[in-house]
């Protein structure tokens, strides 16, 4: 039935969305759990990813996922830098003050990092012509750009699973999560392990801006609207949470399609957004709690 | 209120407002725009701050007053109706919302409070946007036009006055003692029986009046609003960056936030004697010395030892109130 | 109380660098003012634009020696002063009236967009000195009677003209289906173009505005692909048009036609192969051999901007061609002097013949139509400067 058809495109569309809004949003749950710290500046990672996926692609044409592969461990390496030089100054404050300060100090940072990379690269928006053909199945169009993506988020965040049940590390990670101080009393090095997280999210930050840039463009001011959505799936999903993260992402994306088609593309990120407040409202921890 | 005897801090502050009070006729009308626009930060960050500073709940969606006011004096105006009368209007509709929302959102601690606020202004952005026949959606809204900095000067000093009256006032009455146990431990304020809701409501609803009032009067200036210009969401960072540049502790804070920012910006811009990849880069400049005051400033300038240092000397001390101060939390 | 006297000192020094290089200097040059968005949302298309401005300045002062005032019977050199008004209206306001009062410029430059060239309009019209607009082209900023500005852009309802009557010539397309980005700009154009082309017995299968942050266009695709028009006319700025084109070529939507009303570099270089074919409109491409253009190309390498990225560059000089020769046509740089001379302005300026409505202030430029072809843009109408005939149907497949 036509109808049917619609609804599978319209859900697999939203799937597909939500999937790559969630990647970055883990991130940033991840930090705001860990270390209680807003990070404003998530958004210019992402767009940091995309744009150095742009760079090597204009240079080698290599295929972006390829090249995924010289951007994890690049950005796991600037998180570290970024949390070691801007985070950890401030990271030793009562809960308030360190809200007020980690915005101040992110958004001072997002707004440098704009403008720079404006001044360094032009101020143009970019883009990447791989394309990849997409295919039919029994009348519903699949985008296998889209599929690979989302398979490669699915793929990412069961490994993020198994890593976080499984690995010291990530064992650690959940320790602090959970209780800050008897991870500390059972000897866990804390600054050690919150500055990895660092790494972590915004390498993750970076790899959603490599599949950002491959199906829509960037630019030097895409960061702060950016980072304002995946706030808003943080809060949706409930911070710390892997499937809440997915989850949130999944009906954001979902509402926003649905919404496109039946109210007119209009409204749909409004009613996007507005799902977003009533959740809050009638759950104000988000929907999952901690991993 | 004030002291009945003439101290330096009271000369200083009568000193300030006449000076304020004539400036337009001395200078040149670009500093009266200038001027202007610093007292509508001065009134957004000052009363963001009586939530944020003074009731510990950082709304960051306080930006949301001002452009709901606007839009409510613009559709009207628009149609011709009475400058009095659509000024009300948006600040009624502001405030009515106000309270609408504060009960749900009042709920919600934190970070999470924070943006969903924030979350808000997103959404009022699309609405304005979708509700074409009502907002004149992403069209915007055009004003009768008309040249009017003066008025909106003086307008806009009397509400940044009033504003900065009452978050002076404020500490000092029990309601803003009752915000301030509220923020320190709400259980257990709560068990020493203050009605923490209510107090909470009242806070937010009292906010809202201010910005209300400079939105309304920000669309009769620009003669022209559209939902990125009053919804924008990087704008809506910038009162809130402002007030917790200058500190959130005191009264003082937001106006030095405000006038800190907006001076260096001036000055980065338009002085004629640096370099010009230093323009280029202003905003880069403005972002760095955000972070550095971020990072080495914890209750932001106002504790700053020169400032501090300086506002002592001059007998001011009482009005840095009570800055936070910096409890090692082993937190690294 | 040392530390004190030293913030007052610092305080004092700052303020002081500001306010008082601003005090006026005997008339020794033409002083041109404007904001430009360098940063913000509207960077993308001018931010770059105040090296054109420069390099501009300096080629008058050392290749022509200044600009010639008629009631001092030499030539005066100029300078020009650019602040960044952030996108942001207030701001560019406020500058505005820095550069009449403080700065006191004797012609001022439009801002970029309309939004902004709203309110900043009020500045010319109360201080009496004269302004260009460049890009503003929102129709009801020319109905408002105001006679301190005129404006180089055509009315962006007649954006399309050019194409419309290209195809209409063609005889070939019949159907066209509409998508629009909901921004002002676009907007406009897009409800210029409908009933345009509808005149012109286009008939209309499909119209849709989408709002500019959407990321997936399957409600709007779905539409499409069932109506199959011949020509899918996007009024878009580049990010909008890319995911689009994206997502359609995804869904196999194959019209006869693609147009793309902003289709620069960015646009071109994010799709690669999948932009061949696609027509758009362009306000200047070296094909065209109106005005100047020596000149002009002379200034664009020095400020290192390339036409076929910045679509709105060829405006702004436009604007800057037009100061020139309504300065040095006017009997003195006295404001009433120089916004008749401008009213009056007529020559060829790189954009083409260049005079104003006289009651509204827009000047009569039109855009062309042109198609990205194998890796180059060309202009395909009007017939006079086409380098390539209009490739139609598209053979891409």
């Amino acid at each position: 039935m036509a109808d049917l058809q619609i609804i599978i495109q319209l859900v697999l569309a939203g799937v597909l969305q939500g999937g790559t809004y969630a990647l970055a949003a883990f991130g940033l749950s991840l930090i705001f759990c860990i270390a209680d710290v807003l990070n404003i500046t998530h958004g210019e990672f992402l767009m940091l990813g995309g744009l150095v996926t742009y760079i090597v692609y204009a240079a080698t044409g290599w295929n972006p996922f390829l090249i995924l592969l010289i951007v994890i461990p690049l950005f796991v390496l600037v998180g570290l830098i970024f949390q070691k030089a801007f985070i950890k100054p401030i990271l030793n404050r009562p809960p308030r003050q360190l809200l007020f300060s980690s915005i101040v100090v992110t958004v001072g940072i997002a707004t440098a990092i704009e403008d720079t990379t404006s001044f360094i690269w032009g101020p143009t928006v970019k883009g990447v012509s791989f394309s990849m053909p997409a295919f039919m199945v029994g009348g519903v169009v699949v985008s296998s750009l889209r599929l690979t993506i989302l398979l490669s988020i699915i793929a990412l965040t069961v490994f993020l699973h198994f890593y976080l049940k499984k690995s010291f590390m990530g064992k650690a990670i959940r320790a602090i999560l959970q209780n800050r101080e008897g991870a500390t009393v059972i000897g866990i090095n804390v600054p050690r392990v919150v500055t990895f997280v660092f790494g972590i999210a915004i390498a993750l930050a970076a790899v959603a801006g490599v599949f950002y840039v491959l199906q829509f463009t960037i630019g030097p001011f895409i960061g702060l609207p950016l980072t304002i959505r995946y706030i808003a799936i943080v809060m949706l999903g409930g911070s710390g949470s892997l499937i809440g993260s997915l989850v949130g992402g999944l009906i954001l994306g979902v509402a926003e399609t649905f919404a496109g088609f039946f109210l007119g593309s209009h409204w749909s990120l409004t009613v996007a957004f507005f799902t977003l407040v009533l959740v809050l409202l009638l759950k104000p921890q988000g929907l999952f709690r901690h991993v | 209120m004030f002291k009945k005897s003439l101290t330096l801090s009271n000369g200083f502050w009568i000193l300030v407002l006449i000076g304020l009070l004539f400036v337009p006729k001395f200078v040149d009308p670009y500093w009266v725009a200038f001027l202007l626009l610093l007292f509508m930060y001065v009134g957004i960050g000052s009363s963001f701050n009586i939530t944020a500073g003074y009731l510990g709940y950082v709304n960051l969606g306080h930006y949301a007053f001002f452009g709901i006011s606007a839009y409510g004096f613009a559709i009207l105006y628009a149609k011709g109706v009475a400058f009095v009368v659509c000024m009300a209007t948006g600040v009624l509709v502001t405030l009515i919302f106000a309270t609408l929302i504060s009960y749900p959102f009042l709920r919600l601690k934190g970070g999470y409070f924070a943006l969903a606020n924030f979350g808000l202004i997103k959404l009022f952005e699309l609405v304005a946007g979708s509700l074409r026949n009502f907002t004149g959606g992403t069209q915007g809204i055009s004003l009768p036009p008309g040249y009017r900095p003066y008025q909106t000067y003086y307008l806009f000093l009397g509400v940044a006055l009033l504003t900065v009256i009452v978050c002076y006032w404020l500490p000092k009455s029990r309601f803003g003692l009752a915000l301030f146990s509220i923020r320190e431990d709400e259980e257990v304020a709560e068990a020493f029986g203050i009605n923490v809701n209510r107090r909470k409501m009242g806070a937010y609803i009292l906010s809202s009046a201010f910005p209300a009032l400079l939105g309304a009067g920000y669309a009769w200036y620009s003669a022209y609003i559209d939902p990125e210009v009053v919804f924008g969401t990087d704008k809506a960072l910038l009162p809130v960056t402002m007030v917790m540049l200058g500190g959130t502790g005191t009264f003082l804070g937001p106006i030095i936030g405000a006038v800190f920012m907006l001076i260096v910006e001036e000055f980065l811009w338009t002085s004629t004697w640096l370099p010009v990849w230093i323009k280029s880069l202003h905003l880069t400049m403005l972002g760095l010395i955000l972070a550095a005051v971020g990072i080495f400033s914890p209750g932001g300038l106002v504790t700053l030892s020169p400032f501090a240092a300086f506002f002592r000397k001059v007998g001011m001390g009482r009005f840095l109130g009570s800055s936070h101060k910096v409890l090692n939390v082993d937190r690294t | 109380m040392r530390k004190a006297c030293l913030v007052l000192a610092l305080a004092l020094v700052l303020f002081v660098g500001t306010v008082l290089p601003s005090v006026a200097q005997e008339k020794k040059e033409i002083v041109i003012g404007m904001t430009l968005c360098l940063t913000g949302r509207f960077a993308v298309d001018v931010g770059t634009f105040d090296k054109m401005v420069k390099a501009w300045e300096n080629y008058v002062n050392t290749k022509q020696g200044g600009l010639y005032v008629k009631s001092l019977n030499k030539k005066l050199p100029v300078r020009t002063i650019v602040y960044d008004d952030k996108s942001d209206q207030a701001t560019a306001v406020r500058f505005y009236e820095r550069l009449v009062t403080v700065d006191k410029c004797d012609l001022l430059i439009g801002p970029k967009s309309s939004p902004i060239t709203f309110p900043v309009t009020a500045i010319p019209e109360k201080y009496h000195v004269p302004m260009v607009l460049a890009t503003a082209n929102t129709p009801a900023i020319f109905e408002r009677g105001f006679k301190w500005f005129v404006g180089v852009n055509c009315l962006s309802t007649d954006w399309s003209d050019a194409y419309f009557d290209m195809l209409q010539k063609g005889k070939q397309a019949k159907t066209v289906g509409y998508v629009a980005e909901d921004t002002p700009h676009t907007r406009e154009v897009y409800e210029g173009a409908i009933p345009n082309a509808e005149k012109k017995g286009f008939k209309t299968l499909f119209k849709e505005i989408a709002p500019a942050g959407t990321t997936d266009f399957t409600s709007m695709l779905v539409k499409l692909k069932a109506a199959d028009p011949d020509v899918i006319y996007v009024s878009s700025f580049t990010p909008f048009g890319v995911t689009f084109k994206k997502q359609a070529k995804e869904f196999g939507l194959k019209p006869r036609e693609w147009h793309f009303t902003h289709f620069d570099k960015s646009f071109t270089g994010a799709l690669g192969k999948d932009s061949n074919y696609v027509t758009g409109e362009h306000q200047w491409l070296s094909s065209v051999t109106y005005g100047n253009t020596k000149k002009f190309l002379e200034i664009l390498k020095e400020a290192k901007i390339d036409p076929e990225e910045y679509l709105d560059v060829s405006l702004h000089y436009g604007a800057l061609e037009v100061a020139e020769v309504g300065i040095e046509k006017s009997a003195s740089l006295k404001p009433d002097d120089l916004m008749k001379s401008l009213w009056a302005v007529n020559f060829e300026s790189i954009l083409g013949p260049m005079y104003f409505e006289q009651k509204k202030g827009h000047s009569f430029f039109k855009q062309y139509a042109a198609q990205y072809i194998d890796g180059k843009y060309y202009i395909v109408y009007p017939d006079k400067f086409a380098t390539h005939k209009h490739v139609y149907p598209n053979p891409a497949p």
